[in-house]
């Protein structure tokens, strides 16, 4: 416990590992890099000092140039799931009284990628709200196929399992939920930058945040035009599209996924495909946008009988430096959606959804 | 221990606007290439430098004030972050179709010429690296390339000294094991050089169950 005399046989260890992967070189920021950042901190220092008086509950820290990092589960909230997907027909039975309003709105919109969002949406529009605590927690299945670009070239992993728990408090959290995936359970942490907790909203989007928005379409999407965050060399309209798909997570009120759909029919270069699959290889009804600047398509894909979400994909369009065209970028397959009381916990039976 | 170190941590432990700015001095550098080492990312290694110093500062009061070195309390709290950042962007490659091309070496070789192989073994180290468990390679970044011993380690990731040893026993015979696996795939010849060559062969190898 104590000895910190190594024996010969540990030394080797380190010794063994530095001979097979020896550490890279060193790398240092530029001076100026460094001082501002050094002045940064020290600005915070003193703004946290002159507050220790009257301790302000949540004034932001230092907000970061590049937001781009968010927490995981935004991404498997992400998992861009009609409030009910996961099975279908269960939930989505009996809806032959929306094709009338879904044949009005093909009517009045010729686009076609507008009027299958416009029928999604009312099929959805009819679930029921669920009840969730904020003391519960939104758990979503899935399998996910994602390619992993660090080493310069786009490697396509294996289908994964991909459990989350994702915490529905209102308030700044430091852990955010569960994930299991690979056979690991991890805690889901705060962003980076949120140094006093993540609270709910486009980053961590529970249940009862996502109901506190504008139900709306154009109310909806000048919302998030405003608030998705901006990233560098960014398509603003494919960011909007993203942040929908984003927030289409696991559990989502239906009357947020409805509006979210419309919202999305309005984004430009939205449209329809009817050739698409999930993760795994489930066909269906394709809304997709082609991303031109990276050359990178996603597609969500609905089942074709009751609109239901399966899943997502998106792959390279064109040739790129890290792949050729048609490589996968990412697959996801939702599986199952719960409301449950405890992380970590599946829910009994794996009934799909506490919609009913 | 040290007197000087004494010191510092209790100045830290107080809040000590200069100490902070002594600690940055001193071991910015370091946290920064731990940040690199394990997120294989120029940017987001910043992003883990400066928010270990952030986090530093609010966990300040969990200093003890008897110690060594405050590098290995700097080191803790960045391997979390980047680890929060590994996360983030799996999932952010996942869900960001926007996938940038990976960090261009160009940008490097024009702030310091000659820099591309490093950049590139970094890229290669780094990928290997992702052939072990979390746990292992922080252990292995920790003990193996920062220079901490297996003390500083265990208190770093706050795990027991024992546990240090077993991890980083497994991610040598990992390690080792790829090695031999990818010299027995690769004939061919090679064109880089031999270092660059063998991490970013164990990173090719192509992922199989693990049994162990």
């Amino acid at each position: 416990m104590n000895d910190r005399h190594a024996c010969p046989q540990r030394h080797d260890d380190r010794e063994e590992i530095a001979r097979l992967l020896p550490a890279p070189a060193d790398w240092d920021l530029p001076r100026a890099q460094h001082l501002r950042h050094k002045d940064l901190l020290m600005r915070h220092i003193d703004r946290d000092q002159a507050e220790t008086a009257t301790p302000e509950p949540s004034t932001a820290p230092v907000r970061r140039a590049r937001p781009l990092l968010r927490p995981a589960l935004v991404a498997s909230a992400a998992a861009l799931a009609l409030a009910a997907a996961g099975t279908t027909g269960a939930v989505l039975s009996g809806n032959g009284g929306h094709d009338d309003a879904a044949a009005q709105h093909a009517a009045t919109d010729m686009r076609p990628a507008a009027a299958l969002l416009h029928r999604i949406s009312d099929a959805v529009a009819d679930h029921g709200t669920l009840t969730v605590r904020d003391d519960q927690f939104a758990y979503t299945r899935e399998k996910v196929r994602g390619a992993d670009l660090t080493s310069g070239k786009a490697v396509v992993g294996p289908l994964e399992d991909y459990e989350s728990w994702v915490s529905q408090k209102p308030g700044p959290l430091h852990t955010l939920g569960l994930v299991r995936a690979d056979g690991e359970t991890m805690p889901i942490n705060a962003e980076l930058g949120d140094t006093k907790g993540t609270p709910a909203g486009l980053g961590r989007p529970t249940y009862h945040w996502l109901a506190s928005l504008p139900t709306d379409p154009d109310k909806l999407l000048a919302y998030l035009y405003a608030k998705t965050p901006a990233a560098e060399g960014r398509e603003r309209d494919q960011a909007v599209f993203e942040q929908i798909g984003s927030l289409l997570g696991g559990l989502t009120p239906p009357r947020t996924a409805a509006a979210l759909y419309q919202a999305a029919a309005k984004i430009p270069g939205v449209d329809r495909s009817s050739r698409v699959r999930d993760a795994i290889g489930r066909p269906g009804l394709g809304i997709v946008r082609d991303d031109t600047r990276y050359g990178v398509r996603t597609e969500w894909v609905f089942d074709a009988k009751d609109y239901s979400f399966l899943g997502s994909r998106s792959y390279l369009t064109k040739d790129a430096s890290y792949g050729k065209a048609g490589t996968l970028l990412s697959s996801t397959a939702e599986l199952a959606h719960a409301v449950v009381d405890k992380a970590g916990v599946r829910p009994a039976a794996e009934d799909r959804t506490g919609t009913a | 221990m040290n007197k000087s170190e004494n010191d510092i941590r209790r100045r830290v432990r107080e809040g000590d606007r200069e100490a902070f700015a002594q600690l940055y001095e001193e071991f910015a550098r370091p946290v920064y290439n731990h940040g690199l080492r394990l997120t294989g990312d120029w940017s987001t290694a910043e992003e883990v430098m400066a928010e270990t110093f952030l986090t530093a500062w609010h966990s300040r009061a969990r200093v003890q004030e008897d110690g060594g070195s405050l590098l290995p309390w700097l080191l803790g709290i960045a391997t979390h972050k980047a680890d929060n950042a590994r996360r983030s962007t799996w999932r952010r490659q996942l869900f960001l179709v926007r996938q940038p091309p990976p960090p261009d070496v160009e940008d490097f070789a024009a702030r310091s010429a000659g820099r591309i192989d490093d950049a590139r073994r970094l890229r290669a180290v780094h990928a290997a690296l992702g052939r072990l468990r979390r746990q292992d390679r922080e252990v292995l970044a920790l003990c193996v390339w920062s220079g901490l011993d297996y003390q500083e380690t265990a208190e770093a990731l706050g795990i027991a000294v024992g546990t240090v040893r077993s991890r980083l026993s497994r991610a040598r015979k990992k390690l080792a094991r790829l090695a031999d696996e990818s010299a027995g795939q690769n004939r061919e010849p090679q064109i880089r050089r031999g270092e660059i060559t063998s991490a970013a062969a164990i990173a090719a190898l192509p992922v199989r169950e693990e049994l162990t």
